[in-house]
């Protein structure tokens, strides 16, 4: 093989705008300059010179044809999956939204649950489950918790009575949670009940939902 | 092919060859992606979910509306909104709830501020909803309304697929 029967440089030169590997022009050099001359073309090259442009005609159209169809599934998908009916994959995709809603309800319960007894332990067990501008929102809620709750000798428990998906895009979701918290302090001798209605922004890092913003509604 | 090409079709060959294979290619990865983001999600499911959506929002909303000025209208909003066990027992019940809205008015009206399905079964043609609503009653005495209050409540809603859409076949609240 001579180096300039590569197709490497051959590609190169498209770049660079050489005529030489325009389609048309390549066969406008075989036909017209290269008959009188070249020992590498028969006597009978005309029919062969149409049969092989016809050959790169073929191979060029079915090239662009599905280059084509690759730009078009390429923007469909992209359209479906941001704006369309892929958009939101909530109960769609039923293991996924299983997924979401164990994970995040479980994070949930550890977020907002301590014991002044196991409170280092409560804040790395927290901080395992939260994400992006949330972790700043837990540090500035638990700081006055870890100052005040042993001397308060403070338990609090949260759990999840009921969770909805309302939005499962990608690696982010949004849920609708129904909280009850159960607080005591000092022993058991007062007993605080709160019922919340939350709104929870979560995004899955690693393969796992974290907590990612929490609102009341 | 029979003929040794010269140099520049091989080229142009070449070319034509490396681009329709790396349009295939492209071609099939796009196409892979695209059967893969769609997979599992049939639009019925689509349909399914946003119209039990929409049957929840509004619908919890029309459940908690009265105006003791028009009880018959309201009662009928209420039985529209419902299906199954929940419309059985607003039939059984109309007499009761008219007698107490003529005996003791009570205005009520209801903002919807945050909906969620918490199931869905397509096939069933069933689902169940969670709703943040604020509900804001007053007492309506000698024509007059007293101040009025108002109560956060979390509603929880089964629904079920009718031949008119989706409607509420049972409804309850979680404490507050």
């Amino acid at each position: 093989m001579s180096p300039d029967s590569r197709p490497g440089p051959a590609v190169d030169t498209v770049g660079t705008g050489d005529p030489a590997v325009d389609t048309a022009g390549a066969a406008a050099t075989e036909t017209v300059v290269e008959p009188a001359g070249s020992a590498e073309v028969r006597p009978a090259g005309s029919a062969e010179t149409e049969r092989r442009s016809r050959l790169v005609l073929l191979i060029g159209m079915v090239a662009v044809l599905l280059l084509a169809g690759a730009v078009l599934l390429g923007v469909a998908r992209h359209a479906a999956v941001t704006n369309g009916p892929l958009a939101n994959e909530a109960f769609v995709d039923a293991p996924e939204t299983a997924e979401l809603i164990g994970q995040a309800t479980e994070a949930m319960k550890t977020v907002y649950s301590y014991d002044h007894r196991s409170l280092a332990a409560n804040e790395q067990a927290a901080r395992a489950v939260i994400t992006g501008p949330f972790v700043e929102e837990f540090g500035r809620v638990f700081e006055p918790v870890k100052q005040l709750a042993p001397a308060q000798q403070a338990v609090l428990t949260t759990t999840v009575a009921a969770v909805g998906v309302s939005l499962l895009q990608g690696d982010r979701a949004r849920l609708l949670m129904m909280v009850d918290q159960r607080g005591t302090r000092a022993g058991n001798q007062q007993i605080t009940g709160i019922t919340g209605r939350l709104v929870v922004d979560a995004e899955r890092v690693d393969g796992r939902w974290k907590i990612a913003g929490v609102t009341e509604e | 092919m029979t003929a040794r090409m010269s140099t520049p079709w091989r080229i142009v060959l070449g070319f034509a060859i490396v681009l329709a294979v790396g349009a295939l290619g492209a071609a099939g990865w796009f196409g892979y992606r695209w059967y893969d983001a769609a997979q599992g999600t049939s639009p019925e499911a689509v349909q399914a979910r946003d119209g039990a959506l929409k049957a929840a929002r509004q619908l919890a909303v029309t459940l908690q509306t009265i105006d003791p000025g028009q009880p018959e209208q309201g009662l009928d909003s209420w039985e529209a909104a419902a299906t199954g066990d929940l419309l059985e027992q607003l039939r059984r019940d109309r007499g009761k709830y008219l007698e107490q809205l003529k005996k003791s008015p009570r205005s009520s009206t209801a903002t919807e501020l945050d909906t969620a399905l918490t199931e869905l079964d397509v096939s069933s043609g069933t689902a169940a909803a969670i709703i943040a609503l604020d509900v804001t009653q007053s007492a309506v005495v000698n024509q007059r309304r007293a101040p009025a209050t108002v109560r956060q409540l979390r509603v929880k809603l089964t629904l079920s697929q009718t031949d008119a859409g989706w409607k509420i076949s049972g409804t309850s609240l979680l404490p507050t």
